[in-house]
């Protein structure tokens, strides 16, 4: 857990917490902009409960 | 999901592109309104956690929907001077025509759906119901107005997250890989305009 928030402290540059922004907006436009979800297999299958 | 690997894609690019420059590119571009992006993701939360059924039970979500794609032209209008955004921009009115013309969702023909789920029949996929958890309709080739931009692109098993996509998700992805991978080019615009 300490190195873990050492890990934090050192990395967390306003610079770079500037780009994970940047990168979870684009995230975020691409999902809402895209369809998402319409996905199948594991975990899909629309909420018919297929494998 | 597939669409959010586009940002993926960007940073392994960008990172092999530009080393250790990279982030330094991409903490650079000068997005405004961020917020509107996730504001519009917010606002489909409802839909996209909705389970399959009848349409007619989701015209709030499907208000918020439309609402979110207001919102995400509107980010694509405020940041216009960045090229790779307007790539995206046209990703989104390309996917927001299709929603328009069939009901206010994103169609997908019985045949896609056997495609990425293949367990399942054609018979087994109800005509006019939502398909869960996410902004599909099921509607039959006939039946879905400008058919070519709806869900008709498919990535099916094997690949581990088989999923069903759109022309304009594959434009707007591009414009998201080109933002992240190259920043410089999408400043072009700006520094013209400026000029």
């Amino acid at each position: 857990m300490k190195k873990l928030q050492v890990l934090w402290i050192r990395l967390s540059t306003p610079r770079n917490q500037k780009v994970l922004y940047l990168l979870l907006t684009l995230a975020a436009l691409a999902i809402a902009s895209g369809a998402p979800g319409a996905g199948g297999g594991t975990g899909g299958g629309g909420g018919l409960g297929l494998p | 999901m597939i669409l959010a690997a586009a940002v993926v894609l960007g940073l392994v690019v960008g990172l092999a592109r530009h080393k250790s420059h990279a982030f330094s590119r991409i903490a650079s571009i000068p997005l405004r309104s961020a917020w509107l992006a996730l504001l519009a993701l917010a606002l489909q939360l409802p839909l996209l956690r909705a389970p399959a059924g009848p349409t007619q039970v989701l015209r709030t979500q499907q208000a918020l929907l439309l609402v979110s794609y207001l919102l995400l032209l509107l980010f694509v209008w405020r940041n216009r001077r960045l090229g790779a955004v307007l790539i995206v921009g046209a990703g989104v009115v390309c996917n927001l025509l299709v929603l328009l013309a069939n009901q206010g969702f994103m169609p997908i023909t019985p045949q896609t759906l056997v495609r990425i789920n293949p367990a399942s029949s054609v018979e087994q996929w109800s005509e006019g119901t939502h398909y869960g958890h996410s902004k599909d309709i099921i509607l039959t080739r006939e039946d879905t107005r400008v058919w070519p931009l709806s869900d008709v692109l498919a990535i099916p098993p094997p690949f581990p997250w088989p999923a069903a996509f759109s022309a304009g998700d594959l434009i707007l992805a591009a414009g998201i890989v080109l933002l992240i991978a190259a920043p410089e080019l999408t400043f072009e615009r700006r520094i013209r305009d400026e000029a």
